[in-house]
């Protein structure tokens, strides 16, 4: 087929306009969103949305079934003293000899107490006029 | 005949998504300047490839082998941008009806291997009045031209993509170029009525 002189710049630049065309960065762009969204490979069964949503719930929902029942965190009151109890070493040495408390009229003054459980902390009250001694275990670690 | 296409064709046809994303990936942007080719328009361009791709994804199983994928993919480009032309709006084509093959003496033209800033500004003008000559083509020329022009495709090789003969390919070919200089030559005498007649 005959090819005239002219349709060379003609064609040169009707080929460089496609090949521009086809370089732009939106038709990459768009040629990766239309794989990644029709053509791309499935992701593994546990990293799958259907998967994904039921066990994290379960997961928060065994966090805080953790944290509401484990002893040295939980916050239900009387608990800590059940648990203490049942271990059997919930104060130690308090009054445990003459050194460690002095009883004077109305009141007991305790110098010393030790825990296994827990830092104690000891305190004086005045209830209705009579004096009475508290004494404090924090379970949250134990005394050196 | 071997198709390079072969392994990651027989891993779709099984339905896998992974191995079609890959030929997608590598023939996206051929089937999008086809489509460029024969609609112009960008927006319309990125919806056929990817209608085309659909349906080659969907037609896969049909296919059985007997060209490379990339021609059989080149079809089902090329029937979804002359349809996607023909359902937007009818063509009124200058040479509809004439695909004979006649001879017309075209003025000479203005090649330049190493164009300055002039020429770049003539050149892109150049390219706007391609464009606006390519739209008065029919889109069946509009198609043998990018196959051709762009793609380098043989004769037999468009005649095969478009089902066409080989000698109905040579004269749309022809038309298409006759046209596009027709084109151009009305729209500025300037640069092509000074040349002569030159041919290569």
């Amino acid at each position: 087929m005959r090819e005239y002189k002219f349709e060379k710049p003609v064609l040169k630049a009707y080929r460089s306009w496609i090949e521009s065309e086809i370089r732009r960065p939106e038709v990459r762009r768009e040629k990766d969103a239309f794989v990644k969204t029709y053509f791309s490979k499935p992701p593994l069964f546990f990293l799958r949305p259907a998967f994904l949503a039921p066990a994290s719930s379960f997961a928060v929902m065994m966090f805080i079934a953790v944290l509401w029942y484990w002893p040295t965190t939980s916050l239900k009151p009387g608990r800590e003293i059940q648990m203490m109890h049942r271990e059997g070493a919930v104060v130690e040495n308090v009054a445990s000899g003459d050194s460690d408390v002095v009883v004077s009229p109305g009141m007991v003054d305790v110098k010393r107490v030790a825990s296994r459980v827990g830092t104690p902390m000891v305190y004086y009250k005045s209830n209705h006029g009579q004096p009475i001694t508290i004494i404090w275990i924090f379970t949250g670690g134990n005394t050196p | 005949m071997r198709d390079p296409d072969g392994s990651l064709v027989s891993r779709a046809k099984k339905g896998d998504k992974d191995a079609f994303g890959k030929l997608v990936k590598q023939y996206y942007e051929m089937v999008y300047g086809l489509a460029l080719g024969v609609c112009r328009e960008r927006e319309a361009a990125r919806d056929i490839a990817q209608e085309a791709f659909f349906k080659a994804f969907r037609q896969l199983e049909h296919f059985e082998g007997r060209s490379k994928f990339k021609t059989w993919l080149y079809r089902i480009a090329m029937n979804t941008a002359i349809d996607f032309v023909r359902r937007k709006k009818p063509v009124v084509s200058m040479d509809q009806g004439k695909d004979e093959y006649d001879e017309i003496p075209l003025e000479a033209g203005i090649a330049d291997e190493n164009p300055n800033p002039r020429d770049l500004a003539s050149q892109s003008e150049l390219r706007e009045r391609i464009d606006r000559a390519i739209e008065k083509l029919s889109p069946e020329h509009r198609a043998i031209l990018v196959l051709r022009e762009w793609q380098q495709l043989s004769y037999e090789d468009i005649a095969e993509t478009l089902e066409i003969e080989s000698g109905t390919v040579m004269s749309r070919l022809f038309y298409a170029r006759k046209k596009l200089g027709e084109i151009l030559r009305h729209e500025d005498e300037g640069i092509f009525g000074a040349l002569s007649d030159e041919r290569i």
